[in-house]
């Protein structure tokens, strides 16, 4: 086979060649070795070799690209885009939180299956205690002092109230699920309300929240729950139910809670934005 | 991306009871910009501001032209902004890569693909291609930073802005990073923040120095070491300590170097010496007076 003419090549790796003479050109190339080696060693002498090597990594990553961690496959497999589950998986600290769900449904699970498990304690306790999970984990879900790169998301484009969602809604099917299951397990040897917990839970969740415009999540968070607890030890003491807080009366004002931080929360959800949040 | 113009007026900010900002302005277009002072200068907070993460309580910042306090035009600023915080940290579990890639997302870089090949791009630029599989938790401190700057670099930004970007590298990463840094002054406007000296004089067009909150000093850093003049010494024996030298020390060969005005009435025969920027800045931000080998 004969070689390619010098200036041909030169052309082609400096990409003024024209585009019918470069079909030709690679067809050629398709059948000779020699050529492709001539080819070769032209592009290397002009292409600076560190862009050559990202190019060539770039297409290694297209072609394999790297495997994802298991939370993010998880959070894929229910369904939710890829990028959608890097976001929400990215905090460490939500990722602990998720754990942290799912170690409090078994542990509920344990507690009622315990022998040493009397009268209505467990019930009021589960009730008091489930919807603290998902607070923890939306006190955990962004910001400062939780996020380690926090201000680099806050300097993107990405809106932090977008962020904050998503990530809030993956705490909540989480907690949720979790907090369901442990109900269950409950439920067959106390008659429990089984939701009861839920609208609490979707209270204190966004009190939360909408508390993290105003200061760091952590604190949010211990705010909220340090306030439930006494609420609910209170009311429990006093009230001549045990449960008063979780039957009509009690849920609705929990609904009424949560409505406020969602209003709240979308009203000043520019704060997600800045780094001073808290 | 063309390089940004940034300009700011005025700007003030309050932190924890004192003036970490007291009325500070500057304009940068291209090339790198450096911003020189000592700890609590306001350097941080300044960069902080310019990176639209804190809002000045006065004061006003143009990026192209972008204001800030307009949350429409805050995220037009953020599509051209690549920002490296001064304390950063990463996911010990993630791996380079996945780091890297979520800032793409959240930097709003496109599909998947071309994120991925920006990554890699970005990830070679900084030296750590060859690791993008291992955990952040197995990095040294000084690939760590690598790995800010790299995100900082994704998309080729038109404003970089960089908070001690130097800090944990070793004498030959902070050379490869001054290259770096250099290429993309080409293109970029680099705004980077340091307290050394060698670091802002080895490649920085432009020079600010800030203290208490304030710019003391800007232009060159040829301009900044030519305040000194005159200012530098030598003698044979310390001089006697008193409030007009700044820093004095013990030379290899035996005689004493020292900054600042000599004392009038000194018996020792002094030596004029050619000033550094150290020597300048010495003199610029006040401070203490520092006797080291006496």
């Amino acid at each position: 086979m004969n070689p390619v003419p010098e200036p041909v090549v030169g052309a082609y790796v400096a990409g003024r060649i024209d585009a019918a003479e470069a079909v030709r050109l690679e067809q050629y190339l398709a059948v000779s070795g020699e050529a492709r080696l001539q080819v070769g060693a032209a592009a290397t002498a002009v292409i600076d070799p560190a862009r050559l090597e990202a190019t060539w990594l770039a297409i290694d990553v297209v072609i394999d690209p790297p495997r994802r961690p298991l939370v993010e496959r998880v959070v894929t497999a229910l369904g939710f885009p890829a990028d959608l589950a890097r976001l929400m998986a990215a905090t460490p600290a939500m990722r602990r939180s998720w754990y942290l769900a799912i170690v409090g449904a078994i542990l509920f699970g344990l507690a009622a299956a315990g022998p040493n498990r009397q009268g209505g304690g467990s019930e009021l306790l589960f009730l008091v205690l489930a919807p603290l999970i998902p607070v923890m984990g939306v006190a955990l879900a962004y910001g400062p002092g939780v996020d380690p790169a926090h201000e680099v998301t806050v300097a993107a484009p990405l809106s932090g109230f977008r962020l904050v969602l998503a990530r809030v809604v993956g705490v909540l099917v989480v907690s949720m699920a979790c907090g369901g299951i442990g109900a269950l397990l409950l439920e067959r040897r106390e008659g429990l309300m089984a939701a009861a917990w839920l609208l609490p839970a979707f209270g204190l969740s966004m009190a939360c929240l909408a508390l993290t415009t105003w200061v760091r999540p952590k604190t949010a968070g211990w705010a909220v729950g340090g306030a439930w607890l006494l609420v609910a030890t209170t009311v429990s003491n006093r009230a001549a139910d045990q449960l008063a807080l979780f039957r009509g009366p009690g849920q609705v004002a929990l609904l009424l809670v949560g409505l406020a931080g969602l209003v709240v929360t979308v009203a000043r959800r520019e704060a997600f934005d800045l780094a001073r949040v808290g | 991306m063309t390089a940004s113009s940034v300009v700011a007026e005025d700007l003030r900010l309050r932190l924890g009871g004192h003036d970490a900002l007291a009325g500070v302005s500057l304009t940068a277009r291209g090339g790198v910009v450096a911003l020189l002072g000592p700890n609590g200068a306001g350097k941080t907070s300044l960069l902080r501001c310019l990176a639209t993460v804190v809002d000045p309580d006065a004061g006003s910042i143009r990026v192209d032209g972008l204001d800030p306090a307009d949350h429409r035009q805050r995220v037009e600023i953020r599509r051209r902004l690549g920002y490296l915080p001064q304390e950063v940290g990463f996911a010990e579990r993630a791996t380079v890569f996945d780091v890297v890639d979520y800032c793409g997302i959240v930097k709003e870089h496109g599909p998947a693909e071309r994120r991925h090949a920006e990554v890699v791009r970005v990830l070679c630029a900084v030296g750590l291609a060859d690791r993008r599989h291992e955990r952040v938790g197995a990095l040294s401190g000084g690939m760590r930073q690598r790995l800010g700057i790299a995100q900082a670099l994704l998309g080729a930004p038109g404003l970089v802005i960089l908070d001690e970007p130097a800090n944990g590298l070793d004498p030959e990463q902070r050379l490869a990073l001054r290259e770096q840094l250099s290429r993309v002054g080409e293109r970029s406007t680099v705004l980077l923040s340091t307290h050394l000296t060698e670091e802002a004089a080895a490649f920085s067009q432009v020079l600010h120095v800030m203290d208490g909150g304030r710019i003391v000093y800007s232009g060159t850093p040829a301009g900044l070491t030519a305040t000194a003049r005159g200012r530098v010494w030598t003698a044979p024996a310390p001089p006697p300590a008193g409030p007009s030298i700044r820093a004095s020390w013990r030379l290899p060969d035996g005689r004493f170097r020292f900054v600042g005005d000599p004392p009038a009435g000194l018996a020792l025969p002094v030596t004029p010496a050619e000033p550094t920027l150290e020597d300048a800045y010495l003199l610029l931000v006040q401070r203490v007076p520092t006797t080291i080998g006496g």
